[in-house]
């Protein structure tokens, strides 16, 4: 009776009928209060509809089941939920401790990890966690994160590398090699990438976000004149006008006459603004379009 | 079951960091709050129907813009034809023109509702997404129901040419019919917009709200720098900043949106409910009250010395225009803003329940504390505070509701940058609009009336005054200086210039006096309060009643009579011991 209960519930989950699904696992666990299945979906559902009682309900589940791997992961998600990142980084541990294999788990430990303050267990985690799952996965688009946080830009280069081969499309990805490899002195590989970044994103307007890029890697490179013709390109694509005081600078550091240039600390401080902004643009797209997929 | 933690959701990103905090968010958690980083408070972007889904009644929203296309109609193309960016955005959408509109509720109250998705083509307005909004505004006005239009664009799409260019008229145009029509226009504007869409229908909303660092203008940023050549401040074009240049009306953190909202649809619900209703309900909506009725003859009322009125007047206990709202109504809800400079905090105003009417309430502000005085500049408005009022003047006149102004100031502020800014002028037309204003308006004098700056907001078709309140052409102290050729003939001058209620009600400035308790209402601001309530109802129940014309042409009669021969009542002299 109550294995058919949880497999209709379950049926519900998996449709997104989150309502129906409670109300069906609720219903079974009136007559079988005990049922580690039941207690599961109702407190995922719960999770998902806002009840105040899915947490405790998927407690109750790791008590009667402590070696059920899945609740321990249930439990940690619905901690998440509610900010508790302490609790649910233990209840994570539980869970990658019985199924190794739970690399969503890991995943999720890692970033409890992280937000908790415990920046290099999480960046364990998170590598462990990113080698074992797609390119492209939390882990992975999140360590790139974690290793520019730590100034760990080599490995953060890297990470970036696998994404960006694992999603040719992702621009952020692209964006992310192209900034680290400009922070880390590979400045071919910068302008190569900033390049692709170029072809990649044809939106009118963006042109000006990677030309930024390479003008930022040309000056790293002490190269004048380069970063000069770059520049004189940009604002034809800039309408709101950041190039303007950059070529002024620009001009000066060639030895051409400029009337009012910035200092090298404004000019760098205005590219990496034109790159964050950049980056912010993409990063909110790719949190909508995973946000759809999340439903 | 045990596949289901590990296998499918392998590939899926669940945890985003936050752009402003740099703080990891569990995709649940971040749902759960509203799209809003529970660290640090940042206001995500949202999906159009995400945001209808927070904001309305679940599954009440039923869309009305499936029928609508993109026309290309320059045959536009850049590095690709217009088409083909159209067809991306779609992908890239949940919506097929960059826009919605249909119908919904909000805790059962219908509205009407249309929403711009920035990630279609930077949420830019082209003519479908000109016509969404148009659609709405059309329908809301067919129905009589509140339309509330969610912005987030960079302003007119490229694209499209000069018939972008055009919406920025035919939404215009639109929400003005609402305006006129008496239909109530909520514009939410999120992050960001700019351009095409803040200077058309985006910002002519009768109420304009923002959420929290939402960047809001016209010209971007950087394009004004280096223009100008100046750094800008910080904070410079978001939503706070927008709110302190008057702006705004609200700025609301996502969690407090829909209730926000909601208050305005049912105080807007209830006048439209009086809108065709006969005196007797109209009358009916007010409260009972508990208070003492309002003393129409001076005999009544107790002889004490204008001097010791003036310090009563000015007591740093005595309840001020915020205190005496609560007192006198419910479910205040404040609105900001000019529209041209500045908030000015010394008037403070917003829509209020009175019973089961809803009440336009306009008042100067002084506060208790320091901090609260020097937040409010000692209650002196500067002409910002005037337009502001005159907006909310404008606003009670749309939409038939009474209108309360509450009179606690010094004096309009004496300052360089007021008069810059047409002081003069802001006070003359606030008296003029309001001598004409097609509403009843109601104005009570609760502390210090101070001249001009008093007057602005008092041109009533009554007007009351506190037991304890004066009401003068100038301070004591400026008189006595001026007049006396003596600054501390200040108490000789108060006697003189016969400020006090018993006083003003045999001269016929006022209509009726509000008793205090026993010592001033400072001793029981509450029973205070309760007799203000009182006042204000038995004043709007010989008002109500009242059409429009004859409203207009009392008032009229009002004012006229003044220092008129035959129709001025003269006080007699003060006796020799008064005057000394």
């Amino acid at each position: 009776m109550s294995a058919e209960a949880a497999q209709q519930a379950d049926a519900h989950f998996q449709a997104g009928e989150f309502r129906e699904s409670r109300a069906a696992a609720l219903a079974a666990l009136a007559g079988a209060p005990e049922d580690v299945e039941l207690l599961l979906i109702a407190g995922r559902a719960g999770v998902e509809l806002d009840a105040e009682d899915a947490t405790e309900q998927l407690r109750r589940a790791t008590e009667l089941a402590p070696e059920n791997a899945d609740a321990w992961h249930y439990l940690g998600e619905a901690l998440a939920t509610e900010g508790r990142m302490d609790e649910a980084g233990e209840a994570f541990r539980r869970a990658v401790e019985l199924n190794p294999a739970d690399q969503v788990a890991l995943s999720h430990l890692g970033h409890t990890s992280a937000a908790t303050g415990r920046e290099e267990e999480a960046v364990g985690y998170l590598s462990q966690a990113a080698q074992s799952m797609r390119g492209a996965s939390t882990a992975a688009i999140n360590l790139v994160d974690m290793y520019r946080t730590l100034g760990h830009y080599e490995e953060a280069l890297a990470q970036a590398q696998r994404i960006a081969e694992a999603e040719p499309e992702d621009l952020v990805a692209a964006l992310d090699v192209a900034e680290l490899s400009l922070e880390v002195g590979q400045l071919d590989e910068a302008v190569a990438a900033f390049e692709r970044l170029r072809t990649l994103d044809d939106v009118p307007g963006h042109e000006i976000y990677p030309l930024h890029g390479m003008i930022a890697t040309a000056i790293k490179r002490e190269d004048w004149q380069g970063a000069l013709g770059l520049a004189g390109t940009a604002p034809l694509s800039d309408p709101e006008g950041r190039t303007l005081n950059l070529i002024a600078f620009l001009q000066a550091q060639a030895g051409e006459p400029a009337e009012q240039a910035p200092s090298r600390e404004e000019v760098d401080v205005a590219l990496s603004a034109s790159l964050h902004d950049y980056r912010r643009m993409h990063a909110d797209d790719r949190r909508l379009a995973t946000e759809d997929l999340l439903g | 079951m045990a596949e289901l933690a590990t296998a499918s959701r392998a590939d899926v990103v669940e945890w985003f960091r936050c752009p402003s905090c740099a703080a990891f968010v569990y995709h649940k958690r971040l749902r759960r709050n509203l799209g809003v980083c529970p660290d640090c408070n940042h206001h995500f972007r949202l999906r159009i129907r995400e945001r209808l889904g927070q904001l309305l009644d679940e599954g009440s929203f039923q869309e009305l813009s499936g029928d609508l296309e993109i026309l290309d109609v320059l045959s536009f193309a850049d590095s690709k034809p217009y088409v083909e960016r159209i067809a991306q955005a779609q992908k890239k959408s949940e919506t097929k023109t960059g826009a919605l509109h249909g119908t919904g509720t909000i805790d059962g109250l219908p509205i009407v509702v249309a929403g711009i998705d920035f990630s279609f083509i930077g949420g830019s307005m082209g003519g479908a997404v000109g016509e969404s909004i148009t659609r709405a505004a059309e329908l809301a006005l067919e129905t009589r129901t509140p339309l509330l239009v969610i912005s987030a664009s960079g302003g007119a799409r490229m694209q499209e040419g000069c018939v972008s260019l055009m919406q920025m008229v035919k939404t215009s145009q639109a929400v003005a019919r609402l305006g006129e029509g008496g239909v109530l226009f909520i514009s939410l504007l999120t992050d960001p917009t700019y351009g095409g869409v803040s200077a058309s229908y985006a910002t002519l909303g009768d109420v304009l709200i923002a959420e929290p660092d939402a960047h809001i203008g016209f010209a971007g940023p950087t394009v004004i720098e280096q223009t100008i050549r100046q750094k800008l401040p910080d904070g410079f074009q978001t939503a706070g900043f927008l709110l302190e240049h008057g702006m705004l009306d609200l700025v609301e953190p996502r969690e407090g949106l829909r209730r926000t909202i909601r208050n305005l649809l049912e105080l807007h619900a209830r006048a439209e409910a009086a809108r065709g209703e006969d005196a007797a309900a109209r009358q009916g909506r007010l409260p009972a009250v508990e208070g003492k009725a309002p003393i129409v003859d001076p005999e009544q009322l107790p002889a004490r010395d204008p001097w010791e009125i003036v310090q009563l007047a000015r007591h740093i206990d005595r309840p001020r225009f915020l205190d005496l709202v609560g007192f006198a109504f419910d479910g205040f809800q404040e609105l900001h803003g000019d529209r041209c400079f500045e908030e000015d905090h010394a008037i403070v105003a917003g829509l209020a329940q009175l019973g089961e009417m809803a009440v336009m309430v306009i008042g100067q502000q002084k506060g208790h504390t320091t901090s609260e005085l020097v937040e409010h500049n000692f209650g002196m408005p500067e002409p910002e505070g005037y337009r502001k009022s005159m907006r909310l003047m404008r606003y009670a006149a749309r939409f038939g509701l009474p209108l309360v102004t509450i009179v606690d100031t010094p004096g309009a502020y004496p300052g360089l940058g007021a008069e810059e800014r047409g002081q003069s002028n802001a006070i003359a037309e606030s008296i003029m609009l309001m001598s004409r204003l097609p509403v009843p308006a109601v104005t009570v004098v609760t502390g210090e009336g101070g001249s001009g700056g008093a007057l602005a907001i008092a041109a009533g078709d009554r007007v009351l005054m506190m037991e304890n309140a004066y009401y003068s052409v100038i301070s004591p102290e400026g008189c006595s200086t001026i007049l006396f050729k003596d600054a501390s003939a200040a108490p000789r001058a108060a006697k003189a210039l016969r400020i006090t209620s018993p006083e003003l009600l045999r001269l016929g400035v006022m209509d009726a006096v509000v008793p205090e308790p026993q010592g001033g209402a400072q001793t029981d601001p509450a029973a205070a309060g309760a007799n203000l309530k009182a006042a204000i109802v038995a004043t709007l129940g010989e008002l109500l009643p009242l059409s429009t014309d004859e409203l207009i042409a009392q008032r009229y009669e009002r004012f006229r009579k003044f220092g008129t021969p035959g129709r001025q009542p003269t006080l007699p002299p003060l006796s020799q011991g008064e005057t000394s």
